[in-house]
């Protein structure tokens, strides 16, 4: 091509003490280009993207944008240099309105008229700059009132209206529902055609295939493949990334369930569960599959005694009982693994040891001390049958990846000696390594018996994995559907509310 | 995202590491070094010992101010509690002629204040900033009323030893000060009810979420720091002799600040009583080698509310790297 490369990286290489984390690695985007860069946990995508966004310096190597050479030291020069990262962690003020996010800071250039700080000049600019991006938001709505979607939105035209060419994307749509994602790759394409450039980190690669032009896949701190998106395809794309064959992906099993020992009946609950029935048998993986906000995660909480219901009632073993705690779920032989690892899972500053051991302080004491070898005993067994990768059991958890923090987190509850687990989007931001070593495990544990209940907005891994799939529909189980006879159209019809409500079979 | 790559970087450098859990050790005895040199008689056993028995009020105090700071909360109170528990216990003690069943019942006066604070912050979803505020007005108001706002004399000599006591050549309620500290200091190690505070304070969700009692631990944790703010005023009470209504005014803030420059953060899940220790001495240094080389006490106060903002300052730059 002819034209100048937004950015050109080479030869790259960046070590943290003895471990290198970077070696010769090189990347290069143009303009108006999605790049997809890819790579398992480690792989050492993040610390590219930090070095281009100034946050590490790097060892050896050029960068070059626009085609000439740069030093970036700090994110302030990488701003400078045009580059601004959309993190998943989004750093808006939301008492303020979009107009003003998105020119905060910059009020005294862009938008003033002399030294006078001119509120409705500003609002009239942010208006020309959404057109031109086709984003439908008033300007003058505070952020706090925009759905996680839209505040995205707002993040990205901040970074636009700073002049930024180069926009890297962390893991974008985690946190977005179907329309939301949708709007998103909509502005995508739009700030395509204006010349800019975007890298795009995900694990969703359905998505990556949607939306990318280019593909640039790390392992272990080197590139492994690149190319034009129609010359991967998603299999190609796993097998760079896990350097391995593919075929036992997900796992396969010819278990037979047993007899129910988890039975909703009509729980209701406001508006947000209505009148759902759920039979769940040991030996089993049942998928319950629904939109973001379908209702899953609350029912899940109503099981594990999180969260209250209004009516209903919550069979285990036939037996009709009250769980309006956690503790007595755990006593009920429930477990539960939440969707939010970092807010409800993890004590962040603990180590894997504590984390492990949190749930099972009981059998891990004795007159209210703790039994400190066996918790060491027990940890170091799950790091072990679990391949939790660390360094020590006591190095605080927040240190570890995201595949490895889940692993301790199932590793925490299977010391509870579950009969009955509950999943909520256990692979959310785990790369595909991790993803597959969890789908075993939890195969494993239904092979073993026990009854597993995965609620997952992820229509591959509900499909790939689950023995049977309920499907819900705002706060309704709407359809139940045999895994030899669904397909991931057939679960987004009924998910989206496209086909009419089909009787469950009870 | 962490990636492991990350957590290479985290791991800061071993001098750093050192000087992460080791500084505010490190302060002290940079200071207790520059005091020895300013004065001759710094550096004595009878002042050290001095020392010791000085900040031991503040110092079991500032045990209970840590518990609930580990549990991300705050307790204003416990101040109040000093002046009430006093009295109590104090006016107790003359009334049955018994000191035994005085501190019991300054201790009970402590506990029951405590737990009261834990009830309505665990219970009542309560911002502990608040209801510690509110106690702390309402308790020292009610020693008013019980007082009629006139110190209580106790000479019970049994009840005066707590305060005055030796044992061998340590005073008394240096003995208790490092009884109170191996103990919690234990329980914070040893113990599943240690094992929760960190773990309720680093995220208490999760640790509802792992069915855990958080509720039933906050109470306990409440009601232990006004248990000790009850032996703290047992202490004071009969170290002078006598109760007065507005003892422990402002005791609250020194245990607080003891905390933070122990090191313990007020977010939560992270510190413990071994790093107060070392707050609670830095204190007590610093007001007695100020004494010793005669500086105003106007002047003391600036350079105490200096040192707090230093260490805290030196702390966040200290850690920097690791976030």
């Amino acid at each position: 091509m002819n034209e100048v490369e937004l950015l050109r990286m080479e030869n790259i290489c960046k070590s943290f003490g003895p471990n290198v984390i970077l070696k010769d690695v090189h990347f290069t985007l143009m303009p108006g280009q999605v790049h997809a860069l890819l790579g398992a946990n480690g792989a050492g995508k993040s610390t590219l993207m930090k070095i281009i966004s100034g946050v590490y310096s790097l060892d050896t190597g050029t960068i070059r944008i626009h085609g000439n050479k740069v030093t970036i030291q700090s994110p302030a020069d990488a701003k400078r240099y045009g580059v601004s990262i959309i993190h998943q962690e989004l750093s808006l003020v939301p008492e303020m309105t979009v107009a003003e996010n998105i020119y905060l800071g910059k009020e005294g250039s862009a938008v003033s008229a002399g030294a006078i700080f001119s509120k409705g000049n500003l609002e009239a600019q942010t208006k020309q700059l959404l057109e031109k991006y086709g984003i439908p938001l008033d300007a003058r709505v505070k952020v706090r009132d925009l759905s996680i979607g839209h505040q995205q939105l707002v993040e990205i035209m901040k970074a636009v209206s700073d002049e930024s060419d180069i926009l890297i994307m962390d893991e974008p749509t985690a946190t977005l529902t179907t329309g939301e994602t949708e709007q998103l790759f909509a502005v995508i394409r739009s700030l395509k055609m204006k010349g800019i450039g975007i890298v795009y980190i995900s694990h969703r690669l359905d998505e990556i295939q949607e939306i990318c032009d280019y593909v640039s896949i790390l392992k272990d701190g080197r590139n492994t493949a690149e190319g034009r998106i129609q010359d991967f395809s998603s299999e190609k794309i796993i097998e760079q990334m896990i350097g391995k064959q593919l075929d036992s992906y997900y796992p396969t099993s010819d278990r037979v369930p047993g007899e129910t020992v988890l039975a909703l009946s009509n729980v209701t609950k406001g508006r947000v569960l209505n009148q759902v029935n759920v039979q769940l048998r040991e030996g089993e993986v049942l998928g319950l599959f629904g939109l973001l906000g379908a209702g899953q995660t609350e029912l899940l909480k109503v099981v594990f005694g999180a969260e209250s219901y209004d009516e209903g009632e919550i069979l285990v073993h036939n037996q009709a009982v009250t769980l309006d705690t956690p503790a007595k779920a755990k006593a009920q032989g429930i477990a539960l693994v939440t969707e939010n690892r970092k807010e409800e899972g993890l004590i962040l500053e603990q180590g894997t040891a504590s984390n492990i051991a949190l749930a099972s302080m009981k059998s891990l004491s004795q007159w209210g001390l703790k039994k400190d070898a066996k918790i060491r005993s027990v940890a170091n067994r799950y790091v072990e049958t679990l391949n939790i990768k660390l360094s020590t059991i006591r190095e605080p958890i927040k240190n570890l990846s995201g595949g490895n923090q889940q692993k301790a987190i199932l590793g925490k509850w299977l010391y509870t000696e579950p009969k009955i687990v509950l999943l909520s989007e256990p692979t959310r931001g785990i790369d595909i390594g991790a993803r597959s070593e969890i789908y075993h495990l939890l195969s494993n544990l239904a092979d073993q018996g026990r009854a597993v209940l995965v609620a997952s907005s992820d229509a591959d891994e509900i499909l790939g994995m689950c023995d049977r799939i309920l499907v819900m529909f705002k706060g309704s189980v709407i359809a139940e559907v045999k895994r030899e006879e669904a397909n991931e159209e057939l679960l987004m019809e009924y998910a989206s509310g496209a086909r009419d409500k089909k009787e469950v079979k009870r | 995202m962490t990636t492991s790559s990350s957590s290479a970087a985290n791991r800061a450098p071993r001098y750093l590491q050192f000087i992460q859990t080791y500084g505010m050790l490190l302060i002290l005895l940079l200071v207790v070094a520059i005091f020895s040199m300013l004065s001759p008689n710094f550096f004595t056993t009878g002042n050290l010992i001095n020392i010791f028995r000085q900040v031991s009020i503040i110092g079991i105090i500032a045990v209970g101010q840590t518990l609930v700071i580990l549990t991300a909360g705050i307790d204003l109170s416990v101040g109040s509690i000093v002046g009430l528990a006093g009295a109590v216990s104090a006016s107790v003690t003359l009334g049955t002629g018994n000191p035994l069943f005085g501190v019991l019942a300054g201790l009970l006066t402590g506990a029951a204040v405590g737990l009261f604070n834990g009830v309505m912050v665990s219970y009542f979803k309560l911002t502990p900033f608040i209801v510690t505020l509110a106690t702390m007005t309402g308790v020292a108001g009610i020693t008013l009323v019980y007082t009629n706002g006139n110190p209580i004399i106790v000479s019970e000599p049994v009840y005066k030893f707590i305060g005055q006591g030796y044992i061998g050549p340590v005073p008394f309620p240096v003995v208790l000060l490092v009884l109170v500290y191996l103990l919690f200091f234990f329980i914070l190690r040893k113990t599943v009810h240690g094992h929760y505070i960190y773990s309720i304070g680093g995220n208490e969700k999760a640790s509802i979420l792992a069915g855990i009692q958080v509720k039933k631990h906050k109470v306990i944790v409440y009601t232990v720091s006004g248990l000790l703010a009850g032996l703290a005023a047992v202490i004071l009470s009969a170290r002078l002799s006598a109760a007065t209504p507005v003892a422990g005014t402002g005791y609250e803030l020194d245990a607080i600040a003891a905390v933070i420059l122990g090191g313990t953060s007020l977010f939560g899940g992270k510190g413990g009583v071994g790093g107060t220790l070392i707050g609670v001495l830095l204190l007590g240094v610093l007001t007695t080698g100020m004494n010793l080389i005669n500086v105003s006490p106007f002047y003391q106060d600036v350079v105490k509310g200096a040192i707090v903002l230093v260490a805290v300052l030196l702390d966040r730059f200290i850690n920097a790297d690791s976030q």
